[in-house]
């Protein structure tokens, strides 16, 4: 190499910007060809690119991509990108990105893509997605009704706190899985047309409620509890009986009777069975609403009784709040936790007729 | 993607839990986010992998979205490149599920230490100039080269990502540069760098 002093030599800008390959192929190749000329030029060339080559392996050996507690929010990655952030917002994330390799890589990352817009046309995956997203919902929306509950239970005063200690842990998987319990398959039952009692079954509380199917021909009906003098007769399928009318022991199971009349022939009767809940268990629940009027929306509060009713084994009432929820959204997993009540009851028409509300045959 | 003004109203009945919302932004996002996984050889399944993982971020983290702070769309690709990017580092992690690819990489750091002694004084140098650029450098200035050198982008983009001027990308990253010479020349009295 000569160095030739007719020839001009390369500008700081020049040596700066070729090293930097910042150059267009055509001015990249007229450059070499005059370094490759002039030793003076050449050496600073060396020089800058040695250096570059120790910064570069410096730099690769420093950063650490570990996802560290400061990274930045996705949200926040984004608005710099976008150039929405403050002055003093910036100089922030700054600080950050010049220390983080992590958010380094995604925002560079991010804007390489965005600038290029290369885009592919997407396989068929969609429909996979959505279930994992309504998997994800399903969970999400458990998780908030834990959540409320786990404040309900913090709240209430300290002599029911044991008991609903246990009814929490008792129906997390419950709530956390409302909508995602397997369905259960049972086989449809086909009886003969008879009477059939929708109400007292399983534990209740005062008021009891008598309820019943409406019976094709008949002129009035006659309740009975056994163990008692109580009876009743109406032409009505609905009674609310109050203490007052029936006194009955608490904790105890009774049997009770309807009986379809025709004037005064029986055409039809039929049993069910139900048991008073223990004093204890009534305060309890007494102090359970009180906790539960805070609970927003109405569907969460109409979901977190139902899950106490149902580990409580108050089915009839669980299935009455499971109601109230269905009716201000459908969910296959709501429609589970009724059948499955019903199941508890022992009621099978009922518990079929929920069942076939459920979409989908595995969730 | 088509700018649509009622985009916001289907994010913020997402941003409630709603499904059918869910199955739109899916819709609209799903491409986008397909085209963001291409560049780094993933098996088709790992896409798929990859996007419905974007998807469930997604999910869980919508309700930090802020139209004003950015686009959906930048919101949705930084996402995609986050599960991108672990996914990398957890195959680097793991060697036994080294692709082939990665295996070669690992070659090269290896022959880089061919000469014991010039490595350990090239470490030497790697260290000192690791401690200027973390305690003496503002941070732009680090952020400027660590996009130069770690990402290797180019002035353009840097100006764009950093939202500076070329100009400005130009004339710091040369003073930072002879800034970093002259620090460890100081530290090290050694002329030839």
């Amino acid at each position: 190499m000569k160095t030739n002093k007719n020839i001009k030599h390369l500008s700081k800008t020049e040596i700066l910007l070729y090293c930097d390959k910042e150059l267009g192929q055509k001015e990249m190749l007229k450059l070499k060809k005059h370094i490759e000329t002039c030793e003076s030029c050449g050496r600073l060339v060396a020089e800058a690119q040695k250096f570059s080559k120790l910064l570069h392996k410096a730099i690769e050996d420093n950063l650490s991509t570990k996802r560290k507690e400061d990274c930045r929010k996705d949200i926040d990655l984004s608005a710099y990108l976008e150039k929405k952030m403050t002055l003093k917002e910036r100089k922030t994330m700054e600080e950050h990105l010049s220390r983080c390799n992590y958010c380094l890589s995604v925002l560079a990352e991010t804007e390489k893509f965005l600038k290029g817009e290369v885009r592919e046309k997407p396989p068929l995956i969609n429909e996979k997605i959505m279930e994992v997203i309504k998997q994800q919902l399903r969970e999400k929306k458990g998780e908030s009704l834990f959540g409320k509950l786990t404040v309900v239970v913090n709240n209430s005063p300290f002599t029911i706190k044991k008991s609903l200690e246990k009814i929490k842990n008792n129906i997390e998987s419950l709530l956390k899985n409302t909508f995602t319990y397997p369905s259960p398959h049972f086989a449809p039952v086909f009886g003969e047309h008879r009477a059939t009692v929708l109400n007292p079954f399983g534990k209740v509380r005062y008021p009891v409620i008598f309820e019943w199917m409406p019976y094709k021909g008949a002129d009035c009906y006659t309740i009975s509890v056994e163990d008692t003098d109580w009876s009743l007769s109406t032409t009505k399928t609905k009674v609310v009986i109050t203490p007052q009318e029936l006194r009955l022991d608490y904790g105890k199971e009774y049997m009770w009777e309807l009986k379809v009349m025709k004037g005064k022939k029986v055409i039809d009767e039929i049993t069910g069975f139900f048991t008073l809940a223990t004093e204890d268990e009534i305060k309890e629940l007494i102090e359970i609403e009180k906790q539960l009027k805070s609970v927003e929306p109405e569907q969460d509060k109409f979901i977190l009784w139902a899950g106490i009713f149902e580990e409580k084994g108050l089915y009839m009432e669980a299935i009455e709040q499971y109601k109230d929820a269905y009716s201000l959204e459908t969910s296959d997993g709501t429609a589970y936790r009724i059948a499955y009540c019903y199941d508890k009851l022992g009621l099978e028409e009922l518990r079929d007729e929920w069942n076939r509300k459920i979409t989908k045959e595995e969730l | 993607m088509a700018k649509n003004d009622n985009e916001l109203a289907i994010i913020r009945v997402a941003q409630e839990g709603n499904e059918a919302a869910w199955g739109e932004l899916v819709k609209r996002y799903s491409g986008l986010i397909w085209s963001a996984t291409s560049k780094y050889s993933f098996s088709y399944d790992e896409r798929e992998d990859i996007a419905q993982e974007v998807f469930l971020r997604l999910v869980k983290n919508i309700k930090d979205y802020d139209p004003d702070k950015s686009r959906f769309s930048t919101f949705v690709v930084i996402i995609t490149k986050h599960v991108c990017i672990d996914r990398l580092r957890k195959i680097i992690r793991n060697p036994e599920v080294l692709s082939p690819d990665e295996e070669e990489k690992t070659d090269i750091v290896d022959t880089r230490h061919k000469d014991p002694i010039d490595s350990i004084f090239e470490h030497e140098l790697i260290d000192l100039l690791n401690k200027i650029i973390d305690k003496k450098l503002k941070a732009e200035q680090r952020l400027l080269i660590k996009l130069f050198y770690f990402e290797g982008c180019s002035y353009s983009r840097i100006s764009s990502i950093m939202n500076r001027n070329e100009h400005w990308v130009k004339n710091t990253i040369d003073r930072t540069r002879k800034y970093l010479r002259k620090e460890l020349q100081k530290l090290k009295n050694i002329e030839k760098y």
